[in-house]
C-alpha cells in the first residue's frame, strides 16, 4: 500500500517536472494549440457551471453560516471569508476540474495511447509525451486559476447581496465589512492554491492515462484511479497547507 | 474549406478576454481590500506598554470612535518583562491623539479583540518621537461573570436558608394562604356589594337629581308666586299704610273723644253703684219676708187640694169627669218631671 502511495506520488510528480523542463516546447504552435484548447475547456467552458454553484455558495452557506453565529461577529465573519476565500473556493474549484477536466483528460490521454499503439513511432519519441502532458497540466492549472478567481468574486457578491437583503442592511455596509475583515494577501494565495490544484490534477490524470497498455478496458480503469488520485491530491494538499498554516 | 484556423483564433480569443477578466477581477478584490485597510495609505506608529500579551496579536482591529483607522503591527516582550504593543494608524488620525490618549482592550464573547483608541482632551498633541499612549484592559464577560459569582453566591445561600426556613414553616403559609384567599373572596364579594350600592346610589342620585330638579321648578314656581305675593304685600303695605293714615287720624280723633268718654263712662259707673246698693238693700228686706210667706203657703195649698177633691167626687161633677187613669208609678220618687207630668196611659 505504502509502496504503492510512493510510487504514484513519485509518477505523478516526473510527471510535472518532467514537462515543465520541456517548456520550451511551448514554442510550437501545437503545443500552443493545445495549452489554449485546454484552457478553453477547464477555464471558459466551466465558468457558467462553477459561475451558478459559486453563487449558491455564497448566499447559502455565508448567510446561513452568519445567521447561526451571529451577523455582528467579527470573528465568524473573518473565518468565514479565510474559509471561503483561501480555503473552500479553490477547494470546490478542484473538484469542479476533476469532474469536467480530469475524466477527460485521463480518457483522452489513454485513447491516443491505445491509438498510438497501432503507430509505434508515434510514441517511441519521449518528446511526445512532454507534447500531451505539458499543455494539459499548464492548461489546466491556468484554467483552475481562473475559475478560483471568478468563484471567489461570484461567491462573495452572492454572499453580500443575500446578507444585505436577508438581514436589512445596506449592500454598502456588508461589503465595507467584508473589506475590513479580509485579507489583500489571500487572493493570489488562494490563485496559487488553485493552479497548483489544476497542476496537479492534470498531472495525475495525464499519468494514469499514459498507463494503459493496449487495452480498452484499462481506460476506465485509468479514468477512475486519475479522479480518485487526483481527488486525493486536493486532500491531502489541501490538509498540508492547513498544517503548515498555509504560510 | 477548412475551419480549424478560426475556430483556434475564436478559442484564444475567448480564453484571451476571459484571461483578462479573471486578472481584473483578481487585481480589483486584492486592490479594493489593501485600500480599504490602509495598505495605500500613509500610516503613523503609536505604542503602548502592557502587563501581558493575552488577546493582543499583530492584526487586531485598533478603532476610534468606532471606526477602523489601523492594526496592531508588532508585540514584542521587553526586557522588563512588560510588553510593547505597536499599533499602525492612519496619519491623518494620529494628529487627532493627544498627549493623554488611551489604548483600551477590550473583548466580548465570540467577536475578535479590539483595541479602542480614546484621543484624550489635553491641549498638547502626542509626541510623534514618543507616541506611547496609556493602556488598560477592559474586564471580558468572564471576568465580569466571576465578579458576579462570587458577589452572588453569598446572597444565593441566604435565599436558600430562608427558602429551607419557609419550607418548614409550610403549614403556617398554607395557613396564611388560605386566609388569604378567604379575604380575596371576601374582598370580591365586597367589591360586588360596593359596586351595588356605588349602582344604587347612582340609582338614587339620578333620582334626586331629577327630583331636585322639578323641587326646584317648584322652587321656582313658588318664587314666583311669592314674588307675587310679595307684589301683594307690597300693595297691602300700602293700604296699610294708608290704613294707618286713617288709624293714625282716627286714632287723633279718639283721643281727642276719649277723656269726655272716659268722663262719662266713671259717671255712668257711679250710677250703676247706686242701682246695686239699692237691690241689696232690697234683697235683703225680701230675704227677711219671703220665708215667712211661704212656709204659710203649704197649709193654704193643702186646703186648696182638698176643696178640689170634695168637688171632684160630689154629684153631678163627678159624672162630668172622667175616672181618674191609673197613675204608673215613678221610677224615681224624686223626679220632679214625673210629679208634674203623669205617666201616659
Amino acid at each position: 500500500m505504502i509502496s504503492a502511495s510512493t510510487r504514484l506520488a513519485l509518477g505523478y510528480t516526473s510527471m510535472v517536472v518532467h514537462a515543465f523542463a520541456h517548456r520550451s516546447l511551448l514554442r510550437q504552435g501545437e503545443v500552443r494549440d493545445a495549452l489554449w484548447r485546454q484552457i478553453h475547456f477547464t477555464g471558459v467552458r466551466a465558468l457558467p457551471y462553477s459561475a451558478a454553484v459559486a453563487a449558491l455558495f455564497g448566499a447559502v452557506v455565508v448567510t446561513r453560516a452568519m445567521a447561526l453565529l451571529g451577523d455582528d461577529n467579527e470573528a465568524v465573519l473573518k473565518a468565514l471569508i479565510s474559509g471561503g476565500i483561501r480555503e473552500l473556493g479553490p477547494l470546490v474549484t478542484a473538484l469542479i476540474v476533476i469532474v469536467r477536466s480530469s475524466v477527460a483528460i485521463a480518457a483522452e490521454v489513454a485513447l491516443m495511447h491505445l491509438r498510438a499503439d497501432m503507430s509505434d513511432a508515434l510514441w517511441k519519441d519521449a518528446t511526445h509525451e512532454d507534447e500531451v502532458v505539458l499543455p494539459r497540466v499548464l492548461g489546466v492549472a491556468v484554467g483552475a486559476a481562473l475559475l478560483v478567481v471568478c468563484f471567489e468574486f461570484i461567491a462573495i457578491a452572492a454572499a453580500i447581496t443575500a446578507t444585505a437583503f436577508s438581514l436589512g442592511t445596506a449592500i454598502e455596509t456588508e461589503l465595507d465589512d467584508f473589506l475590513l475583515a479580509a485579507d489583500w494577501w489571500q487572493v493570489p494565495v488562494s490563485l496559487a492554491k488553485g493552479a497548483m490544484f489544476g497542476a496537479g490534477i492534470a498531472a495525475i490524470s495525464c499519468y494514469h492515462g499514459l498507463q494503459v497498455q493496449r487495452d480498452v478496458g484499462e481506460v476506465p480503469k485509468a479514468v477512475m484511479a486519475a479522479c480518485a488520485g487526483s481527488l486525493s491530491f486536493v486532500l491531502v494538499v489541501d490538509v498540508l497547507a492547513l498544517l503548515l498554516k498555509f504560510v | 474549406m477548412d475551419d480549424a484556423p478560426l475556430k483556434r483564433e475564436s478559442i484564444r480569443r475567448q480564453v484571451l478576454a476571459v484571461l483578462a477578466l479573471g486578472v481584473v477581477l483578481a487585481l480589483a478584490l486584492a486592490g479594493a481590500i489593501a485600500a480599504r485597510q490602509g495598505t495605500f495609505a500613509r500610516t503613523a506608529e503609536v505604542y503602548f506598554l502592557a502587563d501581558t500579551a493575552a488577546g493582543i496579536a499583530p492584526g487586531i482591529s485598533v478603532r476610534l470612535s468606532g471606526f477602523r483607522i489601523g492594526a496592531v503591527s508588532d508585540v514584542t516582550l521587553q526586557n522588563n518583562l512588560k510588553v510593547r504593543v505597536v499599533m499602525k494608524i492612519e496619519e491623518e488620525r494620529f494628529a487627532s491623539l493627544r498627549t493623554d490618549a488611551h489604548a483600551e482592550w477590550f473583548k466580548e464573547q465570540l467577536q475578535a479583540a479590539v483595541i479602542e483608541l480614546h484621543p484624550g482632551s489635553a491641549a498638547a498633541a502626542l509626541s510623534s518621537a514618543d507616541p506611547r499612549v496609556t493602556h488598560n484592559r477592559r474586564r471580558t464577560l468572564t471576568e465580569v461573570a466571576n465578579d458576579l459569582r462570587t458577589r452572588l453566591a453569598p446572597i444565593l445561600d441566604d435565599v436558600k436558608q430562608l427558602s429551607g426556613s419557609l419550607a418548614e414553616r409550610k403549614g403556617d403559609i398554607a395557613a396564611v394562604i388560605g386566609n388569604a384567599s378567604t379575604a380575596s373572596a371576601e374582598l370580591a364579594g365586597t367589591t360586588q356589594e360596593l359596586r351595588a350600592l356605588v349602582g344604587n346610589a347612582k340609582t338614587r342620585v339620578a333620582t334626586l337629581g331629577g327630583q331636585a330638579q322639578g323641587a326646584m321648578t317648584q322652587v321656582q314656581g313658588a318664587l314666583g308666586q311669592v314674588q307675587g305675593a310679595l307684589t301683594q304685600v307690597n300693595q297691602t303695605l300700602v293700604r296699610v299704610e294708608s290704613l294707618v293714615g286713617q288709624g293714625e287720624k282716627t286714632l287723633g280723633g279718639v283721643n281727642e273723644r276719649l277723656p269726655n268718654l272716659l268722663a262719662k263712662t266713671g259717671d255712668t259707673l257711679e250710677q250703676l253703684n247706686g242701682v246695686a246698693r239699692d237691690v241689696r238693700a232690697v234683697s235683703s228686706a225680701a230675704s227677711a219676708s219671703v220665708p215667712s210667706m211661704l212656709r204659710s203657703a203649704v197649709p193654704l195649698v193643702d186646703d186648696t187640694r182638698e176643696m178640689v177633691n170634695g168637688v171632684k167626687t160630689s154629684w153631678p161633677v163627678r159624672n162630668m169627669l172622667a175616672p181618674p187613669a191609673s197613675a204608673l208609678l215613678p221610677i224615681d220618687s224624686h223626679d220632679a218631671a214625673a210629679l208634674r207630668e203623669p205617666a201616659k196611659r
